[in-house]
């Protein structure tokens, strides 16, 4: 994916906002970022995780029809200068992003998930292939 | 940002050439080493020497806190000391007050205010001391007000202007919020006129629009000068009125 995408109607970004603690839920159900840890570690990603979704909720809720990319790109250097250094690697962020689509996908009806979904696909795009700088 | 030498604490109110660059690397150094009493002493100092407050906040505060948000996105200071660091400067801040030199009271009000949870006031904070050395009378509510509260001071006490400030784009949503509350309370189509400001409306520079707002600036500087178009626009309505 390259252009950006068309904003969403403002029904799609009114359910989107509305199920916002449903969609960072069923992110973390399908996530198996931190499945492979234990006790207090597991706990700490875990909350870590939801506290970057809840934001990533808001931010897309709150800009998803401003059109052009600027805000978004922002978050997108946001992602790859200083959450290398919260723990979260840009293909860390890009792959909870993933599982983030997915869940939208699975609780948004489908013609609203449809105009969300390309939002989040692009910031994934946008993640994979910036520049790392800023971080280590 | 340039670092601060012996020769460089020179400066004068009457030079038209004086920068204040390392007056600002002193003090980024004097706050990150958490010297509350140096830090104010060389504010202090450099507005005794006549150099306007305004100046001080935009080429000493503003700077510093660009600065300090930066070397914490990159993650070269912890949150401990970008929070020492603010508040020093919300200090120094305080401490000039009392050097303000004030314009006439111009019989204007601003009620100034975070909304949504936003914690990062200080940027508001310069904007509301702006208008009152303009000679408005601000209401600086701060940080984290909720938007019910803020709505209703500006009406409570006839406000010309309200100033919404975020520096989170997650918080755009709230400032959105805070426009609509104060479009729609009491008076639909009438109240206070609407300042934004904050990175993601200089991020973004149509974003003013977006939440409905009817000034965006990019500065505290830019905010006085925008809106005092204002005051000289509503002075000649008023006085055609009359």
């Amino acid at each position: 994916m390259s252009g950006f995408p068309a904003p969403p109607s403002s029904a799609a970004v009114a359910e989107f906002r509305d199920r916002g603690e449903e969609i960072v839920s069923k992110t973390l159900e399908l996530s198996d970022f931190y499945r492979g840890l234990e006790g207090e570690d597991a706990g700490i990603v875990a909350s870590k995780m939801r506290k970057g979704l809840e934001m990533t909720h808001r931010v897309v809720a709150s800009v998803a029809q401003v059109p052009g990319p600027a805000l978004l790109q922002d978050q997108v250097s946001w992602a790859t200068t200083r959450l290398p250094h919260e723990g979260f690697t840009p293909a860390m962020v890009a792959a909870n992003l993933a599982t983030f689509n997915d869940a939208i996908g699975r609780t948004l009806t489908a013609e609203h998930a449809a105009e969300i979904e390309p939002i989040i696909e692009w910031l994934i795009d946008q993640i994979t292939t910036a520049p790392s700088e800023g971080m280590g | 940002m340039k670092k601060s030498g012996p020769d460089d604490r020179t400066f004068s109110g009457n030079s038209t050439t004086v920068s204040l660059a390392s007056v600002a690397g002193e003090y980024l150094e004097t706050i990150l080493a958490g010297d509350r009493r140096h830090a104010v002493d060389l504010v202090t100092e450099v507005a005794d020497s006549g150099i306007p407050i305004k100046q001080i906040y935009t080429d000493v505060f503003q700077q510093c806190q660009f600065e300090l948000g930066r070397l914490w996105e990159e993650n070269r200071i912890t949150v401990a000391k970008e929070h020492l660091a603010t508040a020093i400067t919300q200090l120094a801040m305080s401490q000039l007050y009392n050097r303000f030199d004030f314009a006439d009271r111009v019989g204007k009000k601003m009620v100034a205010a975070c909304v949504g949870g936003e914690l990062h006031e200080i940027g508001l904070r310069m904007v509301a001391d702006f208008f009152e050395l303009d000679g408005w009378n601000t209401h600086y509510l701060g940080a984290n007000t909720p938007i019910r509260e803020v709505v209703e001071m500006a009406f409570d006490i006839g406000a010309d202007i309200v100033a919404l400030s975020t520096s989170m784009t997650f918080n755009v949503e709230k400032v959105r919020d805070a426009v609509e509350a104060i479009r729609t309370y009491r008076q639909p189509g009438g109240g206070p006129k609407i300042l934004v400001g904050g990175r993601p409306f200089n991020v973004e520079p149509t974003l003013w629009q977006y939440v409905g707002a009817d000034y965006f600036a990019a500065s505290a500087t830019g905010a006085a000068e925008s809106v005092g178009k204002l005051s000289h626009h509503s002075a000649s309505v008023e006085g055609e009125r009359r």
